[in-house]
């Protein structure tokens, strides 16, 4: 894992004492409330519905145990017991007091970490995929370039005040588990034909009012240009994007306002006066030295089938399926990937609580896994564990309420907090959520359906990705009553997709049955061996829009 | 018989708690809070919050709306709801936990709602919001 140098631990307190003073003069009313707000939400504080909410950065969704300790004291001691892990591998405390952020912040700071950019108009939180330096497919870790661009955007001077939020993702592998063509800046970690790592760039996606795919605007860009480029594509956005009107400001759509080529153009005249300049080559060595933090553990020399795995898959009916579909082929022999689901039946989605928390610091030291991973789907991840190890380690699990077996399966959905917390929200998702994970509880349902992603938000801004849901559904205020819009065919993975929007939506009581039906019509139109998304993507919207309206198309006439 | 009122409400700002303006002062109770029939004194006292940012006590008051039924009020919008009561997944948090600032209605299942209108064409659809 990556540790702080001097520089890092000096600036993170610096700018935690600059806050707490920040606080005391808001307190005494020597700031206004506007003056401090934009000061406040630097340090990823917002306050919503019922208190503040701090949202606490997980670079890269990375975590060693005595961090996870530390999230799970901040829980018990300064909130109501939880956490909320979120879409951008963060985690979110919905009750602290203005009066104790100093000093939550200061503790966090004592197992370096932070809340820095994780809110403001700003290069927010780097995202990369939880497998990170476990498949077997990877070119590189894509921690390694996440830690260098983190180091590089944080506090940049220039980029502290963009015309509006902005993010990044890093993949490693042809396969996309981070989302990347829904970032304003996506990066695909390649090869080149003569074997030279470098990056693919692409710009301009996004979620929220105007969803859009990110566009490729680079095809290679080699190692040492690759901080030189983003400074470029950062400096066009931050020159041209439109700063008069909010829901235009993302560099989305300066995009596609310019065009992709007349996009290129400008980044690649940037490009050459940085590299002109000299100053953002990203030295080898340094790239080294950040990767040495990324190093995977010593792997010991196993065989890959394991007598102690298959023996309990064979005894224990819930282990078996737990190995069915929360286990991911490790890059080594007799090794697995874990992920751990925070979607129990009925359960709020991406919730975590104090002692949960503590419980899986003290597996994760039991077992001497040094990192766990939370993933952009709201789950976590152990990475590197001994098939052998498996049948105990979900044994604890189990104990702890989370050896849910279903990731990647209907239940497995995507939900951002909505209005039962969220100032932004239009309608609660939370609910939803819960009641669709009660009609999916049954595993056998789940495995007769197959891959399915669900993702839900409660207001258009798409924290919960409903664009990029196979079904997404999307919260929506009719005179202050919630509905529900359903939306079809959306992927966040390599095969990139924006959710299609089925039509009127849905009143609370109806939408969860509208997509019990979309699904048993997928069940019986589908072909031998096709997934959710490949049948609709056949099909198109039709035979599922007549089957989701038809009570109300009954009930109408 | 329900009759429309309004509410003045804030969030506390050395802790963020949900408050309602009482009496030239705050309560954590929507059941305490002071029922404004007519939006003339609403407003003023709307203003007479609002110069309690500067001090230091409130965030963002605001006025809502209510419906009064046999002198308690109920918030018209989900979103008030909810703040008057916690988040409708915990019941065991927020105001809702606590018998002194429990609102004084039941929040967990609203009545369904009316149906919107359908149309026949694609414009009808409400995919701008």
């Amino acid at each position: 894992m990556y540790r702080y140098d001097e520089f890092d631990a000096r600036l993170v307190s610096e700018r935690v004492e600059q806050f707490a003073r920040q606080i005391e003069r808001r307190l005494k009313g020597e700031l206004s409330e506007d003056e401090f707000k934009p000061l406040r939400l630097m340090n990823g504080l917002y306050l919503q519905l019922h208190a503040y909410m701090l949202r606490v950065a997980i670079p890269y969704g990375t975590l060693s145990s005595r961090q996870l300790r530390m999230l799970a004291h901040v829980a018990r001691r300064y909130d109501k017991g939880y956490g909320h892990f979120t879409t951008r591998q963060n985690i979110q405390y919905h009750w602290p007091r203005l009066i104790d952020v100093p000093d939550i912040l200061r503790e966090l700071a004592s197992v370096q970490m932070h809340a820095l950019q994780t809110s403001g108009n700003c290069i927010r939180n780097v995202t990369a995929d939880q497998f990170a330096g476990a498949v077997a497919d990877e070119i590189e870790d894509p921690r390694i370039l996440a830690e260098i661009v983190r180091q590089w955007s944080s506090l940049h001077p220039e980029f502290s005040f963009l015309p509006r939020k902005f993010k990044i993702a890093v993949s490693g592998t042809p396969e996309d588990r981070a989302a990347v063509r829904f970032h304003d800046i996506g990066i695909e970690i390649i090869r080149s034909a003569s074997g030279d790592t470098g990056y693919r760039i692409f710009v301009g996606g996004g979620m929220g009012r105007t969803p859009y795919l990110g566009l490729c605007i680079a095809d290679f860009v080699a190692r040492d240009d690759v901080l030189a480029y983003l400074e470029a594509i950062l400096r066009v956005y931050n020159m041209e994007g439109r700063r008069d009107n909010i829901f235009k400001a993302r560099i989305k759509i300066l995009v596609n306002a310019l065009g992709l080529e007349e996009m290129r153009a400008r980044v690649r005249r940037e490009f050459e006066e940085i590299r002109k300049e000299g100053s953002l080559n990203l030295p080898e060595h340094e790239h080294a030295r950040i990767a040495t933090y990324f190093a995977p553990p010593n792997f010991e020399t196993l065989p890959d089938t394991c007598l102690e795995f298959e023996t309990a898959c064979a005894r224990d009916g819930d282990f078996a399926a737990f190995s069915r579909h929360n286990l991911s082929r490790h890059r080594a022999s007799g090794y697995a990937i874990v992920t751990i689901s925070l979607k129990p039946t009925g359960g709020v989605p991406g919730d975590c609580s104090a002692d949960q928390m503590d419980g899986l610091a003290q597996l994760m030291d039991a077992f001497g896994l040094a990192e766990i991973r939370v993933s952009h789907e709201q789950n976590l991840v152990l990475p590197h564990v001994r098939k052998k190890d498996l049948p105990a380690l979900h044994d604890r699990l189990k104990a702890l309420g989370l050896a849910s077996p279903n990731s990647g399966l209907a239940s497995d959905i995507i939900c951002c907090p909505g209005l039962d917390y969220c100032d932004l929200a239009n309608a609660r998702s939370i609910p939803i959520a819960q009641e669709l994970s009660r009609r999916f509880s049954d595993l056998a349902r789940q495995e007769e359906i197959g891959e399915l992603k669900i993702k839900m938000s409660g207001c258009i801004n798409a924290c919960g990705h409903h664009h990029a849901g196979h079904i997404g559904i999307l919260g929506v205020d009719k005179k202050g009553v919630e509905f529900y819009q359903l939306q079809l065919g959306g992927s966040g993975a390599e095969d990139a997709a924006i959710a299609e929007i089925m039509g009127p939506a849905f009143a609370k009581d109806e939408i969860v049955d509208a997509v019990e039906r979309v699904i048993a019509a997928y069940l019986n139109l589908r072909q031998p061996g096709e997934r959710f998304l490949d049948c609709y993507r056949r099909l198109g919207l039709e035979p599922f829009k007549n089957v989701a309206y038809l009570e109300q198309l009954h009930a109408a006439y | 018989m329900a009759d429309l009122i309004e509410i003045i409400t804030a969030n506390r700002l050395r802790d963020g708690a949900v408050v309602y303006w009482k009496q030239g002062g705050w309560t954590v109770t929507l059941a305490d809070a002071d029922q404004f029939t007519d939006r003339e004194t609403c407003v003023a006292a709307l203003t007479l919050a609002q110069e309690r940012v500067a001090a230091g006590e409130v965030v963002n008051p605001y006025r809502f709306e209510a419906r009064r039924d046999n002198a308690i009020a109920i918030p018209v919008k989900e979103r008030e709801l909810i703040r008057a009561s916690g988040p409708s997944v915990h019941p065991e948090l927020g105001k809702q936990a606590d018998p002194a600032t429990a609102p004084k209605f039941h929040v967990a299942a609203p009545a369904k709602p009316p149906r919107p209108k359908q149309a026949d064409g694609p414009e009808a659809f409400d995919v701008s919001l």
